[in-house]
C-alpha cells in the first residue's frame, strides 16, 4: 500500500524553506514508493520542516518546567486516541490506496481474512476456506450469521460486489490490479464504459460465484496460492451496494453509509480534524475498547504538546523529534520503535555506464556505512540490512551478510572493475527528492562517503519529486544512483519478489533487471501449493537478487511510537505503519 | 456609481480568463499527472482515470474531434468539437459554476465542494484577523506619527518589526505553547468549535493577522507624517482648530487612503488562509487545500483555487475603488 504523499510536504517547502533549509526534516520521500512513501513516520516529514527547531525547544522547555511527569490519564473513559499526521483523501475500500487510508478502513471493516498478530493470513469473515488441487479455485465459507453493525445480515453477495467493483472499469481504483490474478478481472477493467454489450459480458465472465449465502467461490487465471491473503486486502472490504448507491461519489463521507463489519464502526467523520469510531458489537471477535479516535496533527510539535498535555495515547514522532524524546526523562521510556514493512536500497541503473559493470555496483555496495547513515543522518529512523524482504514478513532472510560495510572490499572491488580505478569512471549522478529538506544532508553523506572510501565525485541532483518519479518510469531516463525500494501490498514473499523483481515487473525492467534463473524459481514458487516448496524457491530467488546487486540493499525504516502506559495488549508487527496493533487492534486495552 | 461597478465587474471577465490561461499554461508545463504516485498505478488503471477524467483529450484544442464533426455535423458542432479539449472543457464546466473533480479524492468530490466546505471557516477567521489587524495597526500608526520619535513611535515601531519578520510558524507555536504550558489550554479542540464563530479563533486569527496588522502601522503612520506637513493643515491650526479636530478630521481621513489601497489584496490573502497557520492550530480551512494542489497535480484544484483568489483579489480591488469616493470626495466627483 501507499504511504503518504508529499504534496503538503511540498507546500512546507515553498514556504519555509528558505529560513529552514539547514534543519534536517523527517522522512523523505525520496524517490519512488518505498522510500517516499514513509508510513506514519513520513507524515512527521513534513511537520517537521516547520517545526524541527522549536520542536527541540519544546522539549526542553519541557524539562526545565519538570512538572510534565507523565502524561496525565485521560478522562474520556475507554476510547483510544491515535495520533495521525495527515487526512486522507479518500476512504473508499475500492478506492484507496494510502495506508492512513486504509487503517481507517480496516476498523470499520473485515474481508474473508485478516491479518493476525505475526502477519499471518487467517480466518476474517470466512471461518475456513480450501483450494482446488491445481491451487486456482478458492472456495470460502463465510461465519454462520454474520452481521453488519447495523444488524443487517452480512452474505457472500457482499463480497462478490467488492470484488466486482474493485474491477469494475467505472471505478476505477488505483489498486484495481491487484485483484488482476481473478479470472475475468483484467478483462472487466480494460473494457470500454459506453460499450454496453462488453461491459455487461465481462462483468458476468468474472471469475466470482455464491453459491449460496455463505460460499463464495474464487478462481484464478493461474495458481495463485496467496489469494487468501488478498482476500483480506482493503479491496475486498463488503461495502455495502444499496448505500453506495445511494450516496453517490462522495457516500464514503457519510458515517452512516460506511456500515461496516470489522471490530469497530465510523460514528464520525470530521474532516480534517478528527475521526471517529465505536465498537461494532455486532463483530464476532468483540474488541475490548469502546472506540478509536483518529486525531489529525501534522504538526509534530504539537502533537507532542498534546501528547504531554494528556490528549493523546499514541504519538508518532517525527524523526527529528527522536533524539530529543528518546533522552526526554518521560518520553524516553515509553518511546518503541521496530522494523517497518519496508526496504530502501541504493537503486542503480544496470543498463547505465558504469553501472553495468557488477564490480562497480559491488564496491558501492561495500562503501556503504548503514549503521552511521541510520543511527547519525536518520537519527535512528531505520535499521540496516542487508537483504530485500525486512525482518517480521515471511521470506525474511536472516542470514544475509553480503556487501556489508568494508572499505577495503569496496576498493578491490573497483580495482577489480573493468575500469580498475575511481579516475576512469564516468561521470556520476546520484538525483534525488528536493520535495523533503532532508534528503539532502542523507545524499550528501552517502556521497562523501563515496569519496572518500572510492575516491569517486558523484554528483548530486535534486529533482521535485513529480520529476523524479517521471524520470524512474523508463529505463532510458532512470539515474544512475537514486534511493528507493518497496513498502509491502499485503505480506508475502509473493509482493516482494514477484511483484517487483521478476523479470516482467515494470520495478525491475526499470533498472534494466532481469535475471532468468530469478524468474524460474519465483514462477515455481507463485504457483505451488506447498508452503515449504513455495519459501524455499522464494529464498532462493531472494539470494540471487540480493548477489546480482540491481539495488545495494540499506535500511528498513522503523515504525515508531510514543505510547501511554495505559494502553496495553497491543501487537507489535512490521505492517503497523499506523499505530502500534492497527491489524489486530480489537484486542487492545485501556487500563 | 451603478455604471461604474458595473463596468468593474466586466472587466473582471478579461482578467479572470488570462488568470485561467496563464494558469492553466505553467500547470501543463509541470511535469507529472495527478495520477503519478511514487508506487505506481497500473498502466490500464491510468487510462482509465484519465478518460474518466477527460484528461486523454488534447491539452488546447482539439483538431481531430474538430476534422470529425465538420465531415459529419457541420462547422457549428465542429466548433463545439475544436474545444472539447481539457482547457475548452474546464471553461465550459466553470463558466456555469462547475469547478471540475478533486484528483486527491479520485474525483468523489469536486472542487465547488471543498471551496464551499472550507471557506466558511478561512472567512471567519480572517475576518476577526483583519479586525484585529486594523483595531491594533492603525491606532499604533497613528500613535506613532502624531508622538514621533518619543517612547511611543518606538514601541510601535517594535511591535510592527516584529509582527512582520517573525515567521508565523514561530508565533504561532510560541502562542500555542504559552496557551497550553501557562494557561492550560489544551491544544486539540473538538472539531465543532469551528462550525461557528468561538473563542478558538482568536489565536490563530491573531497570529494570521500579525504581519497585516504591522504593515497598516507602518503604512499609516508614514501617511499620517506626510498629512501632518501639508499646507492645509497648518491652515486648519493657524484658523485656530483644536488639536482633536485638526486630527480627526483633517489628518485621519486623509491618511486612510494608502490603508485602504492595500486593504483589497491584504483581505483576499486574509481570508483564504495560511497553510502553516491552520496546521499548528488545526484549523480545517482552504489554505492547504490551495497549497496541497499543486505537489500533486491535482489540475482541477489548482484552476480552481487560483480562479477563487483572483477573483477574491477583484472583488477586494473594487471594494476599494469604491470606498475611496467614500472617503475622498476629489476622486468622487472625477
Amino acid at each position: 500500500m501507499l504511504k503518504r504523499r508529499l504534496t503538503r510536504l511540498l507546500a512546507l517547502m515553498v514556504l519555509t524553506v528558505p529560513t529552514l533549509a539547514a534543519c534536517g526534516a523527517g522522512d523523505a520521500t525520496p524517490t519512488t514508493a518505498p522510500a517516499a512513501a514513509t508510513a506514519t513516520t513520513a507524515t512527521g516529514a513534513e511537520a517537521t520542516a516547520t517545526t524541527a527547531p522549536v520542536a527541540e525547544a519544546t522539549a526542553t522547555t519541557a524539562d526545565a518546567t519538570a512538572e510534565a511527569t507523565t502524561p496525565p490519564a485521560a478522562t474520556d473513559g475507554n476510547i483510544l486516541r491515535v495520533h495521525q499526521v495527515a487526512y486522507p483523501d479518500v476512504f473508499d475500500p475500492q478506492k484507496s490506496s494510502y495506508s492512513a487510508e486504509i487503517v481507517l478502513l480496516s476498523q470499520n471493516y473485515e474481508g474473508l481474512t485478516r491479518l493476525n498478530d505475526k502477519l499471518e493470513t487467517v480466518p476474517g469473515a470466512a471461518e475456513k476456506w480450501e483450494a482446488n488441487a491445481d491451487g486456482t479455485v478458492f472456495t470460502f465459507t463465510l461465519r454462520p450469521d454474520l452481521k453488519y453493525s447495523d444488524g443487517s445480515p452480512l452474505t457472500s453477495k457482499n463480497f462478490a460486489y467488492s470484488i466486482q467493483r474493485t474491477c469494475d472499469p467505472v471505478t476505477a481504483g488505483e489498486y484495481q490490479s491487484i485483484l488482476f490474478d481473478i479470472t475475468g478481472c483484467a478483462d472487466f477493467a480494460g473494457t470500454t464504459i459506453t460499450d454496453t454489450a462488453k461491459y455487461d459480458a465481462a462483468k458476468a465472465a468474472l471469475g466470482v460465484s455464491t453459491p449460496d449465502d455463505s460460499t463464495i467461490v474464487i478462481s484464478t487465471v493461474q495458481a495463485a496460492p496467496y489469494l487468501p491473503t488478498i482476500a483480506g486486502l482493503w479491496v475486498m472490504y463488503p461495502a455495502k451496494q444499496e448505500l453506495i448507491e445511494k450516496g453517490g461519489e462522495n457516500w464514503w463521507k457519510d458515517p452512516a453509509a460506511q456500515v461496516g463489519n470489522g471490530p469497530f464502526q465510523f460514528s464520525r467523520i470530521a474532516e480534517d480534524q478528527q475521526i471517529d469510531f465505536v465498537r461494532n458489537e455486532n463483530y464476532w471477535n468483540k474488541a475490548k475498547l469502546d472506540g478509536i479516535s483518529m486525531i489529525y496533527i501534522d504538526d509534530s510539535s504539537v502533537a507532542l504538546e498534546a501528547y504531554r498535555t494528556g490528549q493523546l495515547d499514541i504519538f508518532a514522532p517525527d524523526p527529528s523529534q527522536i533524539p530529543a524524546v528518546q533522552s526526554d526523562a518521560d518520553l524516553g521510556p515509553l518511546y518503541i520503535s521496530y522494523p517497518g514493512a519496508n526496504t530502501t536500497g541504493l537503486q542503480f541503473n544496470t543498463t547505465k555506464e558504469p553501472f553495468n559493470d557488477p564490480k562497480v555496483r559491488e564496491a558501492f555496495a561495500y562503501a556503504i556505512d548503514r549503521d552511521t547513515f541510520c543511527e547519525v543522518i536518520r537519527n535512528g529512523d531505520c535499521l540496516p540490512t542487508l537483504t530485500w524482504i525486512p525482518q517480521g514478513i515471511p521470506g525474511y532472510d536472516a542470514t544475509e551478510d553480503r556487501f556489508a560495510f568494508d572499505a577495503e572490499k569496496a576498493k578491490a572491488a573497483l580495482a577489480e572493475s573493468t575500469y580498475g580505478s575511481a579516475e576512469k569512471l564516468p561521470e556520476i549522478t546520484m538525483a534525488y527528492s528536493s520535495n523533503d529538506t532532508a534528503n539532502q544532508a542523507r545524499h550528501e553523506f552517502l556521497a562523501n562517503t563515496f569519496r572518500e572510501v572510492l575516491g569517486v565525485e558523484v554528483k548530486l541532483q535534486p529533482l521535485p519529486s513529480k520529476d523524479l518519479t517521471a524520470a524512474k518510469k523508463d529505463n532510458s531516463t532512470y539515474p544512475q544512483l537514486s534511493l528507493g525500494g518497496w513498502i509491502q501490498d499485503y505480506p508475502d514473499a509473493q509482493n516482494w519478489l514477484s511483484v517487483f523483481w521478476n523479470s516482467n515487473a515494470t520495478f525491475a525492467q526499470r533498472q534494466g533487471y532481469g535475471n532468468p534463473a530469478v524468474d524460474e524459481f519465483l514462477t515455481k514458487a507463485d504457483t505451488s501449493t506447498d508452503d515449504a516448496t513455495r519459501l524455499e524457491a522464494y529464498t532462493a530467488a531472494q539470494k540471487l537478487i540480493v548477489g546480482d546487486l540491481p539495488t545495494a540493499m540499506m535500511y528498513n525504516r522503523v515504525n515508531k511510537y510514543v505510547i501511554n502506559p495505559r494502553v496495553s495488549g497491543f501487537s507489535k508487527t512490521a505492517a503497523d505503519d499506523q499505530f502500534p496493533g492497527q491489524w489486530t487492534s480489537y484486542s487492545i486495552e485501556i487500563k | 456609481m451603478i455604471g461604474f461597478i458595473i463596468r468593474r465587474v466586466l472587466a473582471m471577465i478579461p482578467v479572470l480568463f488570462l488568470v485561467a490561461l496563464i494558469t492553466f499554461f505553467l500547470m501543463k508545463q509541470a511535469k507529472g499527472g495527478p495520477f503519478d504516485q511514487e508506487k505506481e498505478v497500473a498502466p490500464s488503471t491510468i487510462a482509465l482515470l484519465n478518460r474518466k477524467f477527460g484528461l486523454d483529450k488534447p491539452a488546447w484544442l482539439n483538431t481531430a474531434e474538430f476534422n470529425n464533426r465538420m465531415s459529419a455535423d457541420g462547422p457549428f458542432a465542429a466548433v463545439r468539437g475544436l474545444f472539447d479539449s481539457q482547457f475548452g472543457n474546464y471553461m465550459l464546466n466553470a463558466v456555469q459554476g462547475d469547478l471540475g473533480p478533486t484528483y486527491a479524492s479520485k474525483g468523489t468530490e469536486t472542487v465547488q465542494d471543498k471551496i464551499k466546505q472550507t471557506f466558511p471557516i478561512s472567512l471567519r477567521l480572517g475576518l476577526i484577523s483583519l479586525t484585529f489587524a486594523l483595531v491594533v495597526g492603525f491606532p499604533l500608526g497613528i500613535l506613532g506619527a502624531l508622538r514621533q520619535n518619543t517612547i511611543f513611535d518606538y514601541f510601535s515601531l517594535i511591535i510592527s518589526t516584529i509582527g512582520f519578520s517573525v515567521p508565523t510558524f514561530v508565533t504561532g507555536l510560541v502562542l500555542l505553547l504559552v496557551m497550553s504550558k501557562v494557561f492550560g489550554i489544551a491544544p486539540i479542540k473538538d472539531p465543532s468549535v469551528w462550525e461557528g464563530f468561538s473563542m478558538s479563533y482568536f489565536p490563530p486569527a491573531i497570529i494570521l493577522g500579525l504581519g497585516t496588522m504591522a504593515y497598516i502601522t507602518r503604512l499609516t503612520r508614514s501617511s499620517v507624517l506626510e498629512v501632518k506637513r501639508q499646507d492645509y493643515i497648518r491652515t486648519a491650526k493657524a484658523k485656530g482648530l483644536g488639536d482633536r479636530v485638526v486630527i480627526l478630521r483633517h489628518i485621519l481621513r486623509n491618511s486612510l487612503i494608502p490603508v485602504i489601497t492595500i486593504l483589497g489584496p491584504a483581505v483576499a490573502g486574509l481570508v483564504t488562509g495560511s497553510f502553516i497557520i491552520e496546521s499548528v492550530f488545526r484549523v480545517p480551512g482552504i489554505g492547504s487545500e490551495f497549497i496541497g494542489a499543486i505537489g500533486s497535480r491535482d489540475y482541477s484544484m489548482i484552476m480552481g483555487s487560483t480562479l477563487f483568489f483572483s477573483l477574491l483579489v477583484a472583488l477586494g480591488n473594487i471594494m476599494v475603488d469604491l470606498s475611496y469616493g467614500l472617503i475622498d470626495p476629489r476622486i468622487r466627483n472625477s
